[in-house]
């Protein structure tokens, strides 16, 4: 039994070892989100779906504003609309991730109805949350490396073939920059259909709702103490846009109205998008360098 | 709790170190503790179908020790249908009784009687059809007087309970398993060791073979009015190494684990792919099933020696009561029939034990015959997985006719990478087709190959396995 015990043990350590220098070294590469946790607590956010996650490029903000207007560098937490909605959940993990004695963070929120909607499975009375399985509401710890909480509770969504092929990296400061776009028209095509099916059903599924957007103003008053807040609408395909405005009729005057009471700006880039996205649905990286310097000078013009 | 979940990474070491440090020396704690520790993994399922499974032990437990005592024939008779029938009525009512009031209500549909039985909106206890033939082969061994009833309750319970084949077998038998179970395990080192090669190499067969032959298979299967007859070709051969990487990679894991607790459970698959005629296939496939069947439906049928007649009937009957055992859906009685008729030319001219021992032998490559063989064998239950995959007979009928038809073939429309993995299962499996599993490195003395070895395979799952879902034998 001892012989038995010994070497299973010195399997394990060496399985751990080997998962831990692929978490360590290439923990960009297979996982979407992994690096979120491993990072040190952050001052600055930029918090939505998949849409800031791809779009809004932390080194450019950092690059932009490097005179000391803002306690930087910038930090991408944003996920997808799986995991991204505005709640007590996603409130508190900004807040886990957060350094509280931040005075002069910069705080972009990004909106737009689904990250607002009230999905088929809420049950707000009841506390019952369709994101809480998800990570980032799933994790205790948001600064750790290698972190094993998130390897273990959410090791579906590792993909470790993307060692050998890396279509997509996380960095460290939480942007995700796809590397290998298709670039034939009907690949693309299809990925745009596939989008409008998506959101489509979402339509059909969710709600607007109440409980969110008061949540979002919960979540604005928050980071008000600790710096500047804006909240910005992403530039996305004219179908998409449309289905939005259907789904939410007055959506920006809703935002714009919560706006004016928290004292903090609203930048609207949805109508008449100038930005290339390669799904109707996501800018890509290099219209978002454009999209994030025409973002940082609004935000200055506004400081 | 799935084999190839975090949570059972937890749980066996657990109660692995419990079972040899706490219990070692005393049979009663190990079983106590067996029985605890399966019964908890069953609950992490469903917790109110514990109660059933508790229900039926006790059922079958009562009833084999009344039969026992029983002063006469009638006293045993009544005892024994007693048990047979509540049984078999559980299953019945969970995983039959909505099949029969529709296809009553079809049927009545034919001759103009619009019916409007009443459904049940239930779901299916995981493992009730595994854990009811264990209870039935018990109780048909004590009427036929060939066991005695198991008086200790808790070594009864963990016969019927114990957590590696409780959900999906092997069948075990209370002749092979109770034995084992009545007397102390001791720690074997060999025995763990390949034990726990064997585990792995069942993960590999779910994780890196059936779940990414899973992801075209579900494509296909649901969108087959899409796909061109070369991807549905492709499906089909998919679904085979699927359900074969599924079930046989979960019997791995179950015998693996029991032999980490000093028990030999029955062997279900032996390299059923290299099978050169049906009949030798059903010999390799589901082992235990098709045994179980054998001893406790087709023998007291008659078996063989009513003639002809009586073989053919017989065999007709036990393959359509099996297709009937995975499901309640037409489909799986089509699979059954499609299978008899297979085999019955081999039995009608007495060729069904022509190859009863391994393939190729005496050498290391098969013979171009052997090739052609294990071809046709592969290729005509194939087509009787169609029927298996699919959700209705349409839908399989369907399929078959888009296969055969030649003008529909071309350039396949989905991912062909799976074969990679199918390629390096049979390569591995025909290395080791004289060996109990994929992975028994017994002939391998270098500690560092054998290293070596294992490492592979855990880079491979690591880098290739796919999202899984449950284990198919999970439904049944």
């Amino acid at each position: 039994m001892k012989k038995f015990l010994y070497k299973i043990v010195l399997y394990t350590l060496l399985i751990t070892a080997i998962l831990s220098f692929i978490l360590i070294r290439f923990g960009g590469n297979v996982d979407y989100f992994y690096l979120k946790f491993t990072t040190p607590k952050q001052a600055s956010f930029i918090i939505g779906d998949s849409r800031s996650f791809q779009g809004i490029q932390p080194q450019i903000i950092n690059d932009y504003f490097n005179k000391g207007e803002f306690d930087l560098p910038m930090f991408n937490y944003s996920f997808t609309i799986t995991q991204s909605t505005y709640g007590e959940l996603y409130s508190q993990s900004i807040k886990n991730k957060m350094r509280l004695d931040t005075k002069n963070g910069l705080y972009v929120l990004t909106v737009h109805p689904w990250l607002l909607a009230q999905r088929e499975y809420d049950n707000f009375e009841k506390k019952i949350f369709s994101e809480a399985s998800q990570p980032p509401h799933n994790m205790n710890f948001v600064s750790m490396n290698p972190n094993f909480e998130y390897f273990f509770k959410n090791f579906d969504f590792f993909h470790f073939k993307a060692l050998i092929r890396q279509n997509s990296e996380l960095h460290n400061d939480g942007w995700m920059e796809e590397k290998n776009l298709p670039k034939d028209t009907t690949t693309l095509k299809q990925w745009k259909e596939n989008q409008i099916k998506i959101y489509k059903g979402f339509y059909k599924r969710w709600k607007k709702c109440d409980y969110r957007m008061q949540e979002l103003e919960k979540l604005i008053i928050f980071l008000k103490t600790h710096g500047k807040v804006v909240l910005v609408r992403m530039p996305i395909d004219s179908k998409l846009l449309n289905l939005e405005e259907q789904f939410w009729v007055n959506f920006d005057a809703d935002i714009e109205k919560i706006a004016k009471e928290k004292k903090v700006s609203y930048f609207n880039f949805s109508k008449n998008n100038v930005y290339q996205t390669y799904d109707g649905n996501h800018i890509d990286k290099f219209a978002g360098v454009l999209f994030t310097k025409i973002l940082c000078d609004s935000i200055k013009k506004n400081n | 709790m799935i084999f190839n979940s975090f949570n059972f990474l937890l749980f066996l070491p657990i109660v692995f170190l419990l079972y040899w440090f706490v219990a070692k020396g005393n049979s009663k704690y190990q079983n106590i503790l067996l029985l605890v520790s399966s019964y908890f993994f069953y609950a992490s399922w469903n917790w109110h179908f514990l109660f059933l499974l508790i229900f039926s032990t006790v059922l079958d437990y009562f009833t084999g020790i009344k039969m026992h005592e029983a002063k006469t024939k009638k006293m045993k008779k009544f005892w024994f249908w007693l048990s047979v029938s509540i049984n078999l009525g559980f299953l019945g009512v969970f995983k039959y009784y909505n099949f029969f009031v529709e296809s009553f209500a079809h049927l009545l549909s034919g001759f103009g009687v619009n019916a409007n039985f009443a459904t049940l909106n239930i779901i299916l206890p995981v493992g009730i059809s595994f854990y009811t033939f264990h209870g039935l082969s018990y109780v048909i061994d004590i009427y036929n007087d060939k066991i005695k009833p198991e008086k200790d309750f808790i070594d009864y319970s963990v016969f019927v309970s114990f957590f590696p084949l409780l959900v999906a077998g092997p069948i075990e038998r209370a002749t092979h398993l109770l034995p084992q179970i009545q007397k102390e395990r001791f720690f074997d080192y060999q025995k763990a060791v390949d034990g726990l090669r064997q585990i792995l190499w069942g993960l590999f067969m779910k994780i890196v073979v059936a779940d990414n032959c899973a992801i075209v298979v579900n494509e296909v299967f649901k969108n087959q009015e899409s796909h061109n007859a070369t991807s549905l070709a492709i499906g089909a051969v998919f679904f085979a190494f699927q359900i074969y990487g599924d079930f046989s990679g979960y019997s791995n894991i179950a015998l693996g684990t029991a032999r980490l607790f000093g028990v030999e459970l029955l062997r279900n698959f032996a390299f059923p792919y290299f099978s050169r005629d049906i009949a030798e296939f059903w010999r390799r496939w589901h082992i235990s099933l098709s045994t179980w069947f054998r001893d406790y439906l087709y023998i007291p049928l008659g078996g063989s020696k009513g003639g002809m007649w009586m073989q053919v009937r017989n065999t007709l009957i036990i393959f359509i009561v099996s297709g009937f055992w995975h499901g309640a859906n037409w489909t799986f009685i089509i699979w059954g029939t499609i299978n008899a008729l297979f085999i019955l030319p081999l039995v009608v001219f007495k060729l069904n034990r022509k190859n009863t021992n391994s393939v190729a032998e005496n050498s290391f490559f098969p013979s171009i015959k052997e090739i052609l063989q294990i071809l046709l064998t592969f290729s005509i239950t194939t087509i009787a997985w169609i029927f298996f995959r699919s959700a209705s007979v349409k839908d399989a009928l369907y399929y078959i006719r888009k296969l055969i038809n030649f003008s529909n073939y071309g350039m396949p429309q989905v991912d062909v990478k799976p074969f990679i993995f199918i390629a390096i299962l049979l390569i591995v499996e025909w290395i080791q087709r004289k060996k109990q599993h994929g992975l028994e490195l017994s002939n391998v003395n270098n500690t560092f190959i054998r290293w070596i070895i294992y490492l592979i395979i855990f880079i491979i799952i690591l880098l290739f396995g796919a999202n899984s879902d449950s284990f198919i034998y999970f439904q049944f």
